[in-house]
């Protein structure tokens, strides 16, 4: 209050909360935990839970503490990995931290500023809060049965002992949660664990023939637990390599195969020489097919032992494929066995032809096929990978025929389908294709794409017997790509109306397209030879 | 608007181009459509090529046509039918031996419309998109689906 010359009082308010700090409130019985979890002094992966359950909610920048009782014996825990501990309280879940103190004989958590949902000061309301170290990352000794306690300190206080938590705030006291004699768990760190190699399943190359081109795929097999951002699952596959064009897929499992659904619980698969790595999306088993394409023949090398691979959680890398290499994955190389590699049949000639070639066209390509292996017939099937730069669906409502290159029109209908991505399938003709003539095989309906080097495509020949029991192939032959096509619209053509002589679902319409070709600048429609007209799918 | 039997050929796409020439204006414009010579030289579940004769004169900048693809199956389905007009229609130029080099925009195309059930029919479907059928202790083809009377 203050008063001027002229008589009048001015009243000025306060700016300044009173604040008044809170008496700490004792932990009630089974406050601390948790007790009964075995912990082991050897292996790795192992998780261990803290938890407290606070008498008052615990506020931004406030400390946690878990310690050994008598203040003797430590955690024996060696470094505690950035994001490796995760800590929930309600609706609220967070990576961190929990810092190593006094020689590791106790942990402590500072509660982050703020989180999602969004906090204010508060961060876990009164009740539960759980922090598990995912990597326990042991120092190899063991702890007798550590009597452990908890308490929780304001935020001011993070060298906070347990006896100041208990002190009342006219003594000083620097406590939340007050620290109670009588709540205490039990920590045990002691028996090793079983180490167990980090395995694989359903390795399997795709057409499993040396020098083909195909698929390589496999299921990863941990029994370790797995943190989506946080781990990764390496393996080196031999001398395979995979090449800079290899494209990496994750797939939900069918079975002993991938399916065609993405998986989701991937965030990132990278190919490097003979390795691949996948990073984890979420915290999930590993429940997926990892899948190649694009790559590099297969080889069916004598170094074909799995002997590089890890899960990396965190920083740490804790598992490994065997070291003892009799027990290592071997993939197939060439033998007599269904399940080694063939070696193909190479002599047969394939040349390739396409037409409209450019960008944005649906176009043809043409393979005309001499086999030398076997005629290609009712059981046959042809296995045909397309470069990478093609669609990996290779186009939309593919029409496959034999074509009859004399009479210039299609014959046979053959069916055909995408095995894979990148990969054709065609069954053979009702009337077969004699080995050592020529056939011409049509493929109609291709999106055509840019390509700055053309690349192979793989044409393999089989039959359906022999692929439903080994996955291999009679003859396999890489044919070169014609050169690219090229982007050659200039201005969009000018439709003036487009009309249906009928509106029916399950009739039959015909479709009128009025147009008007513009005046490009290098009058590059003049002389137009064809009219072609995409509907939707 | 994929036509299933264009791709396992049980039909085959027929189409025709004329070239549209409108003389004099007003009420003494007179348009006339003189047929190009051609035949589809392509055709897949989606795309239909229809290349000119040889002997053609062939398309010209600044010329107006008028192509009609004959006797398109259309679609089965009521959802297929009412969103004709979301599908991506491309009608595009060029010459066989290279690619196109004229393409229609999208945003330019005027919409297909949609598509209606024929008056007085009952359009039967299947509420979801697949369906399992038991083939139970019965014989080979033995399961028959037949629409009740009025329903197509």
């Amino acid at each position: 209050m203050s008063a001027t010359t002229g008589g009048a009082i001015n009243l000025s308010k306060d700016d300044t909360t009173t604040k008044t700090k809170q008496e700490s409130v004792a932990l009630a019985s089974g406050g601390c935990g948790k007790s009964g979890q075995t912990t082991k002094k050897s292996g790795l992966g192992q998780v261990v839970e803290f938890t407290m359950k606070s008498p008052v909610p615990l506020a931004a920048a406030q400390f946690v503490f878990w310690e050994d009782k008598t203040n003797a014996l430590a955690f024996a825990v060696g470094t505690i990995q950035a994001n490796s501990v995760r800590c929930t309280c309600g609706t609220r879940s967070w990576n961190t931290v929990l810092t190593k103190e006094s020689a590791g004989k106790r942990l402590k958590l500072t509660l982050p500023a703020s989180l999602t949902p969004t906090t204010t000061e508060v961060v876990c309301d009164k009740g539960d809060l759980s922090c598990k170290v995912r990597e326990w990352s042991h120092s190899g000794a063991t702890v007798a049965d550590m009597t452990a306690t908890c308490f929780a300190c304001d935020s001011a206080s993070g060298s906070c002992t347990k006896e100041q938590s208990a002190l009342t705030v006219a003594n000083t006291g620097l406590g939340v949660a007050r620290y109670n004699a009588d709540v205490t768990f039990v920590f045990k760190q002691a028996g090793t664990n079983t180490v167990t190699a980090l395995s694989i399943k359903d390795v399997a190359y795709q057409p499993n023939s040396k020098t083909a081109v195909g698929r390589f795929y496999y299921k990863p097999s941990t029994t370790f637990p797995l943190y989506g951002g946080f781990s990764d699952i390496s393996y080196t596959f031999g001398s395979q390599t995979f090449g800079t064009g290899a494209i990496c897929q994750v797939f939900t499992s069918s079975g002993t195969a991938p399916s065609a659904v993405p998986s989701a619980l991937v965030s990132n698969c990278v190919v490097s020489g003979s390795t691949v790595t996948v990073t984890m999306a979420s915290d999930s088993a590993a429940n997926f097919h990892v899948q190649i394409t694009g790559m590099d023949a297969w080889l069916a090398s004598a170094t074909n032992k799995i002997a590089t691979g890890y899960v990396k959680s965190f920083t740490a890398s804790v598992q490994v494929v065997e070291t003892d290499a009799a027990k290592q994955y071997a993939m197939p190389i060439v033998g007599t066995t269904t399940a080694s590699s063939n070696t193909p049949l190479a002599t047969m000639t394939v040349v390739v032809a396409r037409s409209l070639v450019n960008v944005m066209d649906v176009g043809m390509v043409e393979f005309t096929v001499t086999p030398k292996g076997a005629d290609f017939g009712a059981d046959g099937l042809a296995y045909i990978s397309f470069p990478t730069y093609y669609n990996p669906n290779i186009g939309s409502g593919l029409r496959c025929s034999l074509y009859d290159a004399t009479a210039k029109t299609d014959g046979d209908r053959l069916y055909c389908n995408v095995a894979w991505d990148y990969t054709l399938r065609v069954m053979g003709p009702a009337t077969a294709a004699k080995k050592d003539a020529a056939f011409t095989l049509r493929v109609y309906g291709v999106a055509m794409n840019l390509h700055a080097t053309a690349g192979n495509f793989g044409f393999g020949l089989t039959n359906s017997t022999y692929w439903d029991t080994d996955k291999k192939l009679v003859e396999f032959k890489a044919a070169a790509d014609t050169t690219t096509g090229v982007w050659g619209g200039k201005l969009a053509i000018d439709v003036t109306s487009v009309t249906l002589s009928g509106k029916n679902l399950r009739s039959t319409s015909d479709i009128t397209v009025a147009f008007t070709l513009p005046a490009t600048t290098d009058t590059v429609t003049a002389s137009s030879d064809f009219v072609a007209l995409q509907l939707p799918y | 608007m994929g036509v299933a039997g264009w791709m396992d050929g049980t039909a085959t796409a027929s189409a025709g181009l004329k070239i549209v020439v409108t003389t004099g204006t007003g009420t003494a414009a007179k348009t006339t459509k003189t047929t190009v010579k051609g035949a589809v030289v392509q055709v897949s579940g989606s795309n239909v090529v229809f290349q000119l004769d040889t002997a053609a004169t062939k398309l010209a900048e600044g010329a107006s046509y008028e192509f009609v693809l004959s006797s398109v199956p259309t679609t089965d389905s009521a959802a297929g039918a009412a969103s004709m007009m979301l599908g991506s229609v491309v009608l595009s130029v060029g010459k066989v031996a290279t690619g196109g080099f004229g393409y229609s925009s999208a945003q330019l195309f005027n919409a297909l419309p949609a598509l209606t059930v024929p008056t007085g029919k009952a359009l039967l479907e299947f509420t979801a998109g697949t369906v399992t059928i038991s083939r139970g202790t019965y014989t080979k083809n033995a399961v028959c689906i037949q629409p009740a009377s009025g329903n197509f």
